[in-house]
């Protein structure tokens, strides 16, 4: 069985071109000689023959071994092994393997200058190389939607590795389960899976169990995980302020290394910035706040940044900003509008002293028939005052917006209460029926707090004489504010997919009780609408996920939208009217992505796109946690070496890096010998 | 003495060569009478011999006291006096044009030339005969010997005129030269000797017997004494064939310059040996400072 000789990194022999350059330089370099018409030239002759040919002889050895030393170093660089040939050929040729890059966002880290996904792209062009002719490949880059270079299996490794080359790591967060499934696919019931990963806890602790009847052969690429310092996450409070409110930018800031470390974060939103320090934990997380104020209407942008580190691409954290002239509270009652006992009268006048708008705040009411799907759309808060009966379009309407985000204040008085309470909206409890009581019933505080200041309230004085009864789901408790003393739930307030819904279990007319005549009501009704107000944290989109731009712009006119490099987004439209909602493709970027009118140059709207936080924790899983599936076996490739040795190839560079030393020492000594031989005039 | 200006002549270098003379080491046989002893009998005021009287003899020369005495006739002898025949050989091959790599000078023939020009002066301004004959190969021109200024004049023109080309062969040219002169005097050789052959000391010996006073005036440029500085250089042969040679001067400088003081000691030995007069010109040597040094030099000898 011969030996054949195969290189890891073949292009680099075209460097071989350079074993003249020891012999251009000589010529380049080398004295010119004149030439000289000499008269005693017979004495020349006879005096220096022998001189000329030694001098030859010498000048040929050592352009010689400077050539050599050139050829070993470049070789040297092309990585040569021996390969031992197979017994038999075709005894391979029917091996089916599968190599899974990481291509997560962690795999960007920079380790002694060369990117972690660098460094798998070359070692898997290493495996790939030495594979057999007739082995069937295929190659998976594993983000959060792994897909395979090549739809399947295919003997054509050299197009392979031509995608392999190409291939970049996305920004994404690494589904491993989802890559080794699809490997799994790929191969069928026998092969090998080679993995090449920085094997991240975050991206790898889901996965329990390796394919079945499988041989997985695991390369960490880092042995020590790369320190990181990242910008988890930021909530803006609230999320879509009004023009002049005061914004909390409060920013998560995470340190990944063993030491703790003090944070520069720098903010910079809309025409302010702003930078503070924080000291972060070894392994922990700290919070920058900082404050800012929008003095007019329209969309802001802008970025909490740290100073890079090895993982630089989740040191930016990013926002935009709608910011709105006020809130659009809608108020569905049905009482008349002239009734100034009416429970909507007085909740209208707590919230709105007069009119119909106040500062940071613009109330629209509507009967309960007349709610029309326009002002449905764009209502921030949807204030139900015992209405007699929403209409089916309508309620529809208001789970589904809630469940993107608004916010529904549902005040459960009078006959109508139990229509008031959809299932969509998740109460905490279920209601039962109308209790009345003629000396009042008072109220009890739960965990849950309405004020931050727990002294700011002293509701325990308000008398009420009517309220729903009702059961408080045992799994829900902590949604629970106010309380009857009978344990019916009369405030409370519950998240609804992306927004919220408070229900007020209290009679907001004289006759139900003293409470609107307290100066607590209107101070309750605006802490509610300020709690409610979501911080911009609970709509986090990554990359790799499809999502919804929205813009208050209308898409009449044709719009345009641009991802954070520039580039134009194909994202068709979901909803129009007042508002648009785009759905945007996949994000391939984490920043901001903006949405420009065709006409005009304003930005009418930008959305963003941040890194999942869950790569920035770049600690590795311990690989002993893996388990095999039936049938399996799992390999674990410690080094360069392994990997090569993996395919029984013999690495020949050490050796060419000792002769390069050689020839160079013997050079430098024998120019060293003659210089002090050399006959002095 | 007319006047005689000529690019190759430096008259007023001459002028201090003034009380210099060129002095033959044996007896002069010029065609005119002169200031140099002679291996003739005439009638100079030195008496030589007495001889009896024959039929023809000038009855001036007639001893009458020595008649009284013996009743013999008898006619006093006197030595005559002759001028010097100088013979110029110049050397005019390829070899002699060179004028240095590095360090210019005047090419090695025209300082021959120069002087040559300056050695037949100094002859002719004594009323002495010089003649010259220039050679390569074989000999291209040959001036028999004159006194006369107008004579000096077509030497000169010889000389200016001439170019350094072809081949060496001094030994064949001299016994050329041996079959053309009629009578001994000086001979004096201009050349960088490089083709010192057995036949050049053949025809050294030849002059020699015949009692010529031989002087070698050997011309080298200082770059042929010590190698040009030059980092690098490629040697090639300035006489026929097509030799080269690529070398580091600094490298083969010591072993050149034994190999040239070797040449210098063979020519000088071989001189010596044979009574000829050496000297060693440099391209850089002013022309009437180094003859004046030489026929001082010589004078001290002869004393």
């Amino acid at each position: 069985m011969m030996n054949w000789l195969a290189f890891t990194t073949p292009w680099m022999l075209a460097a071989l071109a350079a074993i003249g350059l020891p012999v251009l330089i000589h010529y380049l370099t080398r004295a010119r000689p004149r030439k000289i018409a000499f008269p005693p030239f017979k004495f020349l002759i006879e005096a220096c023959a022998g001189k000329q040919s030694v001098h030859r002889l010498r000048t040929f050895l050592l352009l010689a071994l400077r050539s050599l030393a050139v050829a070993a170093l470049v070789l040297l660089f092309a990585r040569p092994f021996l390969k031992p040939a197979r017994g038999a050929a075709g005894a391979e040729a029917g091996r089916r393997v599968v190599l899974i890059v990481d291509a997560s966002l962690s795999m960007r880290a920079v380790q002694s200058g060369v990117t972690l996904f660098g460094r798998a792209q070359a070692e898997a062009a290493d495996v790939l190389r030495q594979l057999e002719n007739g082995t069937e490949a295929g190659l998976i880059l594993a983000g959060s939607s792994p897909r395979p270079l090549l739809p399947a299996l295919s003997r054509n490794l050299p197009a392979l590795h031509e995608e392999l080359v190409k291939a970049q790591p996305t920004f994404e967060q690494g589904d491993m389960n989802a890559a080794l499934s699809l490997a799994k696919t790929l191969l069928g019931s026998a092969g090998t899976i080679y993995v090449f990963s920085d094997f991240q806890k975050s991206n790898w602790e889901a996965v329990r169990e390796l394919p079945a009847g499988i041989a997985c052969k695991l390369r960490p690429v880092t042995e020590n995980p790369v320190d990181n310092i990242a910008v988890v996450g930021a909530e803006l409070t609230p999320a879509n302020p009004v023009a002049g409110e005061t914004v909390e930018v409060v920013c998560k800031v995470f340190n990944c290394s063993p030491r703790p470390v003090e944070a520069a974060v720098r903010l910079e939103l809309g025409e302010t910035a702003q930078e503070r320090r924080v000291p972060v934990a070894a392994f922990g997380t700290s919070q920058a706040s900082f404050n800012v104020v929008f003095s007019r209407t329209g969309v802001f942008t802008g970025k909490a940044s740290l100073s890079p580190d090895d993982l630089r691409e989740d040191n930016t954290h990013y926002f935009a900003v709608t910011v709105q002239k006020a809130l659009q509270v809608l108020l569905v009652s049905d009482a008349d509008v002239s009734d100034q006992k009416s429970a909507a009268f007085f909740v209208q006048r707590a919230l709105v002293p007069s009119g119909t708008a106040a500062p940071g705040i613009n109330i629209t009411r509507r009967h309960s028939q007349d709610t029309d799907r326009g002002i449905l759309e764009t209502a921030d808060v949807f204030l139900l005052v015992a209405p007699a009966k929403l209409t089916g379009e309508a309620g529809d309407i208001i789970s589904r917006r809630v469940q993107e985000g608004a916010r529904l204040i549902s005040v459960l008085d009078g006959p109508t209460a139990p229509l008031l309470v959809p299932s969509a909206c998740n109460p905490p409890f279920e209601l039962q029926r109308a209790v009345f009581s003629s000396s009042g019933d008072s109220l009890v505080t739960a965990a849950r707090l309405l004020f931050p200041d727990s002294d700011a309230a002293d509701w325990s004085g308000f008398r009420f004489y009517r309220h729903y009864q009702n059961q408080v789901l045992k799994t829900r408790e902590n949604d629970i504010v106010l309380a009857y003393a009978d344990g019916s739930a009369a405030l409370t307030i519950s998240s609804v997919g992306k927004g919220a819904a408070v229900f007020l279990n209290l009679p907001l007319t004289p006759e139900g009780g003293d409470f609107i005549g307290n100066p607590l009501f209107p101070a309750t009704l605006h802490e509610l609408l300020r709690t409610l107000r979501k911080s911009s944290g609970d709509r986090v989109v990554t990359p790799g996920q499809s999502w919804v731009l929205e813009s208050a712009m209308p898409t009449d006119s044709g719009f345009s939208v641009h991802d954070p490099e520039g580039q134009p987004v194909l994202a068709p439209v979901l909803t129009s009217g007042r508002t648009t909602r785009l759905a945007m493709p996949p994000a391939r970027l984490a920043g901001i992505y903006t949405l420009n009118a065709a006409t005009g140059t304003n930005q009418a709207g930008a959305g963003v796109v941040n890194l999942d936080p869950r790569e920035s924790d770049t600690r590795q899983i311990a690989l002993d946690q893996l388990k095999a599936g039936a049938g399996a076996s799992i390999t674990l490739i410690k080094n360069e070496t392994e990997l090569a040795l993996g395919e029984k190839a013999i690495p020949l560079w050490p050796q060419l890096a000792a002769a390069a030393a050689i020839f160079l020492a013997l050079e430098m000594l024998l120019l060293s010998l003659w210089r002090k031989t050399a006959p002095t005039s | 003495m007319p006047a005689l200006e000529h690019p190759l002549l430096d008259l007023a270098g001459m002028e201090a060569l003034r009380h210099v003379r060129l002095r033959p080491r044996g007896s002069a046989e010029g065609t005119f009478s002169g200031p140099h002893k002679s291996p003739f009998r005439g009638t100079a005021v030195e008496f030589a011999d007495y001889r009896e009287y024959t039929p023809g003899d000038d009855i001036r020369l007639v001893d009458w006291k020595v008649f009284a005495r013996s009743d013999r006739h008898y006619v006093r002898l006197y030595d005559a006096e002759r001028n010097l025949l100088t013979y110029m050989v110049l050397d005019k091959s390829a070899s002699m044009e060179f004028s240095g790599a590095v360090n210019r000078t005047r090419p090695k023939l025209e300082q021959a030339a120069r002087l040559a020009a300056s050695l037949g002066y100094l002859v002719v301004r004594e009323g002495d005969e010089v003649g010259l004959s220039l050679t390569d190969a074989k000999l291209h021109k040959h001036l028999p010997p004159s006194a006369s200024y107008a004579h000096l004049n077509r030497l000169l023109e010889a000389l200016a005129q001439t170019k350094a080309e072809g081949q060496t062969n001094l030994g064949a040219c001299l016994d050329e030269v041996f079959t053309r002169v009629k009578r001994r005097g000086v001979l004096a050789i201009f050349s960088d000797f490089l083709d010192l052959s057995p036949e050049f000391w053949k025809a050294i010996d030849l002059f020699r017997r015949s009692r010529f006073d031989v002087m070698l005036f050997h011309v080298a440029h200082p770059e042929e004494i010590d190698l040009p500085a030059l980092a690098a250089a490629r040697f090639v042969e300035t006489e026929g064939g097509h030799g080269k040679f690529n070398a580091e001067p600094d490298e083969i400088r010591a072993l050149y310059r034994q190999r040239f003081d070797a040449f210098l000691s063979e020519i000088k030995a071989g001189a010596q040996a044979r009574g000829c007069d050496y000297f060693l010109a440099r391209t850089t040597d002013d022309p009437c400072g180094f003859l004046r040094n030489c026929f001082l030099l010589r004078e001290a000898m002869t004393r």
